[in-house]
């Protein structure tokens, strides 16, 4: 094809410290170390695929019907800002798929599901996948059973996939096998609204990130 | 016959919108600017759609509606990149858009881009209307150049400073394994920016990115200047895409244009457009190929003498046309 160099100095300048400054943002973003683990929607395990194919389009932040997606902050690292991330403060995840039906890059990919209704949450309806977006942890300083006097079965009786079960004293435990983390516990539990404000907002069951191969 | 047409001196930045002209042809002005702010601003609003509904209809990064989606051309290389994988939406998409160019050339840059928007905002508020211009201050001393026009031809690639860019980027995303690119998008910033505004008034959930997106996007915009024109690597891609583009090409009619009919010295056309075209001097022209079908010109000429359509009656003469931009 017939083309010509129109380069001048001023333009050369420009454009070279913008790549520079491009350089300097990927090597800076690389190696600082990202201490926030984030939840990413069903498909989204893997950090490194994930942040390599995630155009941070919006979609499936937009689509989610619990509207458990959120637009990952600055605060939550240079290389997730505007990706999607789960705050089960907002809505769970019901294996629903819909997020991983209109990512347009893969960064979400498909996957199978078995779908079921729970009488716990007549609402919604759940799906068995073989996915994994994290495991619920329980805080015992905040869990309203664990700390005791009062007694409270809200995770054990809502989790549509029964991974929480009640010890002799009625104090839940997380199966770590059957939890896929997805956030109705933590969703529903009534602690940071009944406990005192000690402990700030953390809740009695909070969903963790599993170990990631990211950085 | 002369008389019934008034210039005005246009300013140093290019931009310059307040030129004095015919009624009619200040109504068209209006109405070009004004409809592509529009749909700059609808393909804007499609965020906010994305964030009152759940149609999820996507940002400028993706637009589309449930499994169907165009994802950014530059997006899509860099993913492809950055994965080492071969995503068959980003090659559908470059695909499309690969024959949308083609058809209208750069039409991206001058009609969807939220970029010029912030450009005509501010040029709007750069103070009075300057000085109108009398036909005797452009009656030449000695006669002008002849015009040299561009051909009908596809045009000549010309490899600028945006491709540097464009390099440059390519080549971080594939060391670091991310669309970095995306990261100071001044596209994605102003979407960023729009969401996390959302986020603050709907979730109370404040973000530091509210304050730094905004103020990259000002650097990149203001500091750094002619954005589109220097350093923009998806506007390198679309002007790649065009060099084939041959329709709604701007054409002089020679019969009405002021140079070529009267030896006036107007150069309304050539100091409207922002991509430092000149349909007049086409050796020393941008290419014809970095057009982005903004109508800039054609509403900044005081005898309405351009058109964009393909058999306007401004046929060059062999002489006239020997020349390829
Ligand atoms: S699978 Fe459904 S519920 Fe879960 S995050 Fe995606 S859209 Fe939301
Ligand atoms: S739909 Fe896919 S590409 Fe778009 S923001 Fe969500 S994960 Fe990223
Ligand atoms: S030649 Fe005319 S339509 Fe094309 S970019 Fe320049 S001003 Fe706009
Ligand atoms: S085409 Fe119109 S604006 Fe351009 S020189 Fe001729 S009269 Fe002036």
């Amino acid at each position: 094809m017939d083309y010509r160099i129109g380069l001048n100095r001023r333009d050369f300048v420009s454009a070279t410290g913008l790549v520079v400054g491009l350089v300097s943002l990927g090597a800076v973003v690389k190696l600082l170390p990202a201490d926030v683990h984030l939840i990413r929607p069903p498909g989204g395990q893997d950090e490194d695929g994930f942040v390599a194919l995630c155009t941070r389009c919006d979609r499936c932040r937009s689509i989610c019907p619990t509207q458990a997606i959120a637009p990952a902050r600055l605060e939550d690292g240079l290389l997730a800002v505007r990706s999607p991330k789960l705050d089960f403060r907002l809505g769970w995840c019901t294996f629903c798929g819909r997020c991983a039906e209109v990512c347009p890059t893969g960064a979400l990919p498909s996957y199978k599901a078995e779908c079921f209704e729970f009488a716990g949450l007549p609402d919604e309806v759940f799906c068995k996948t073989q996915l994994k977006l994290g495991v619920a942890v329980i805080n015992r300083d905040r869990c309203i059973a664990w700390a005791g006097p009062s007694v409270c079965t809200i995770c054990s009786t809502k989790c549509p996939y029964q991974a929480i079960t009640l010890d002799e004293y009625g104090r839940p435990l997380v199966d770590l096998d059957l939890c896929n983390g997805c956030g109705v516990c933590e969703n529903l539990c009534p602690s940071s609204r009944l406990l005192s404000y000690q402990g700030g907002l953390r809740r009695g069951i909070e969903v963790s990130a599993l170990e990631t191969k990211g950085l | 016959m002369a008389s019934k047409y008034r210039l005005s001196k246009p300013r140093g930045f290019k931009f310059a919108h307040f030129y004095d002209r015919r009624k009619s042809a200040m109504k068209k002005r209006m109405t070009a600017r004004t409809i592509r702010a529009t749909t700059m601003v609808a393909f804007l609003a499609l965020v906010v759609v994305g964030l009152m509904t759940r149609l999820a209809p996507g940002t400028l990064s993706s637009l589309g509606i449930r499994s169907i989606a165009l994802v950014c051309p530059l997006g899509a290389l860099e993913i492809m990149i950055a994965s080492r994988s071969v995503i068959p939406l980003a090659i559908t998409s470059l695909l499309c858009i690969i024959l949308v160019g083609l058809v209208l050339g750069k039409v991206f840059c001058a009609w969807i881009c939220p970029v010029p928007l912030t450009r005509m905002l501010s040029s709007q508020s750069r103070g009075p209307e300057p000085e109108p211009l009398t036909i005797a201050a452009i009656r030449p001393e000695s006669p002008l150049q002849p015009s040299i026009f561009h051909s009908d031809r596809p045009s000549r690639i010309r490899l600028d400073s945006r491709f540097l860019v464009l390099l440059g980027t390519l080549a971080t995303t594939a060391v670091v394994g991310f669309p970095v690119f995306c990261l100071i998008c001044p596209i994605g910033l102003t979407c960023a920016t729009i969401i996390g505004l959302w986020r603050l008034i709907g979730f109370n959930e404040p973000s530091w990115l509210l304050l730094v997106f905004p103020v990259v996007l000002a650097l990149e915009l203001l500091v750094f200047r002619k954005w589109c024109r220097r350093l923009c690597p998806l506007g390198a891609l679309f002007s790649l895409i065009s060099a084939l583009n041959t329709n709604l090409r701007p054409k002089v009619d020679k019969q009405k244009c002021l140079r070529t009919s009267q030896g006036l010295d107007c150069t309304n056309c050539k100091d409207a457009c922002c991509e430092e075209i000149d349909l007049h001097h086409a050796e020393q022209s941008s290419p014809l190929s970095e057009c982005t079908k903004c109508r800039d010109c054609a509403d900044a000429c005081p005898a309405g003498a351009i058109g964009f359509r393909k058999n306007a009656k401004t046929k060059l003469t062999k002489t006239e046309s020997s020349h390829t931009d």
